[in-house]
């Protein structure tokens, strides 16, 4: 019996894996979401999306968006580093972080395992400063069930393709 | 580079489970299939206007012609017809961690060839229309036909038997349900996007037939590098025929023989494979 509760402990501790990853001293969920909700107001927060897969079709994109409107983008694709930075207007860093306030940036989600070929990971991470507020690490395709991880993929798509892109995926 | 690399598509396998397909009563076993690869080539339509072309003029095999049995030279080899095995249910549940999915097609040994047929029911998601299912199915079959079709011989040491490859889309009796998004955002198995390119639907299906991916994945523990059991760089339509180049993106024997593993499981033979050409 000990050793099953073992297996089972090990088993959820592996499913954990794939879930929000809470920090050591949690910001509550409520305090982020009204920071995001007026991101211009906090300069020393910055929100990371990270998706893709950096050996296949367009690679691996890193965003940065920082309180301050700053925007970094790193695209790795086939083993070579891209970087490309822009700075937000305060309308558009405004809606950014509306957007990612109304669908629940820093709300808890879990991806079940395995994942579909073809599926690829999904970092979410808001930071102040040096200390990470929340990070979530979850696939892609999870956003054809959740509509509000659709929207925050998409918000970060459209920076992506808007600020960096022109149009297109760089 | 990758040549001599051991092959991954065996890592994870179980045992393939077997189920006989239910045909239509009125149908015999593989008759749907027998006249798709017909009237396919004969035709150049796909999925639903070719099954009801196929409706309205069955097409009957003739002698001679590009399907019949190739026999081997072989000393003592007997040169009857064989009787057709019915067509089978293949089923196996493919690990490549941290992906795992279940392939599933029908396949049926002939004595003039073996078929594999992939049933797919495309769900339109927000903002695609009738139009975009028609133009995915078009483009998805022939791609697939492209890449896929007529590109292995199976053996089984008496008899060679070309191996062709049809996609049928259907609204029921699916293999598997693919949801088809509007715009450009990242196909899996299960989920295809509107603009992606043609490839990547004949890449899709080809998890379908129980191929795994080999480009290199960080999270992927067969292919977390470049010097991963399961990377290649041949310009396989599983690679990252992105960046080697779509139309050069081809199979590979080894894909043949995970094939040719599955559909002798499933149908109680013993094949070895060459490439048709």
């Amino acid at each position: 019996m000990t050793l099953t509760r073992a297996l089972i402990g090990a088993l959820l501790c592996l499913a954990a894996l794939s879930c929000a990853t809470p920090s050591p001293n949690p910001t509550p969920e409520v305090t982020m979401t009204a920071q995001l909700r007026a991101l211009p107001d906090h300069p020393s927060l910055s929100v990371v999306v990270q998706t893709g897969t950096e050996h296949f079709g367009n690679g691996l994109f890193t965003l940065t968006v920082q309180g301050d409107g700053a925007l970094h983008l790193l695209q790795r694709r086939a083993g070579t580093p891209h970087n490309f930075t822009d700075t937000l207007s305060d309308d558009a860093l405004t809606a950014f972080g509306a957007t990612l306030a109304e669908h629940g940036f820093t709300r808890p989600r879990t991806s079940e395992m395995p994942r579909e070929p073809g599926d690829t990971p999904v970092l979410l991470k808001l930071r102040d400063g040096d200390q990470t507020l929340f990070e979530a690490n979850l696939w892609e395709a999870d956003r054809y069930d959740d509509p509000d991880l659709d929207a925050l993929l998409q918000a970060a798509e459209a920076l992506i393709i808007e600020q960096v892109g022109d149009g297109g995926y760089p | 580079m990758n040549g001599n690399k051991s092959r991954s598509t065996e890592v994870g396998f179980q045992a393939p489970e077997q189920a006989r397909v239910a045909w239509e009563p009125q149908q015999r076993p593989g008759a749907d299939l027998e006249q798709a690869v017909q009237m396919r080539e004969a035709s150049g339509l796909s999925g639903e206007s070719l099954l009801q072309h196929m409706a309205q003029s069955p097409v009957q095999l003739k002698e001679g012609d590009a399907l019949a049995p190739v026999q081997m030279e072989e000393e003592g080899a007997e040169n009857l017809p064989q009787e057709p095995s019915p067509a089978v249910r293949v089923r196996n549940r493919i690990s490549d961690p941290p992906y795992g999915w279940t392939s599933t097609y029908d396949a049926q040994v002939t004595d003039s060839d073996v078929r594999i047929n992939v049933k797919v029911k495309l769900l339109p998601q927000a903002g695609v229309t009738e139009e975009d299912i028609a133009n995915v199915d078009r483009r998805a079959t022939a791609a697939f036909i492209n890449k896929f079709d007529n590109q292995f011989v199976f053996s089984d040491g008496q008899h060679e038997f070309p191996v062709r490859v049809n996609v049928q889309f259907v609204e029921t009796g699916e293999h598997l349900s693919v949801r088809i998004h509007a715009g450009n955002r990242r196909s899996n198995l299960s989920n295809w996007a509107l603009e992606a390119p043609d490839e990547t639907y004949a890449h899709e299906l080809g998890h379908q037939l129980g191929l795994l991916d080999e480009y290199v994945d960080a999270g992927a523990t067969n292919r977390a590098d470049a010097s991963g059991a399961g990377v290649h760089t041949d310009h396989s339509i599983m690679g990252n025929y992105h960046a080697e180049g779509r139309r050069a993106a081809a199979v590979r024997q080894r894909h043949g023989e995970t094939i040719a593993s599955h559909v002798g499981s499933a149908t109680g033979h013993e094949f070895t494979v060459r490439p048709r050409r």
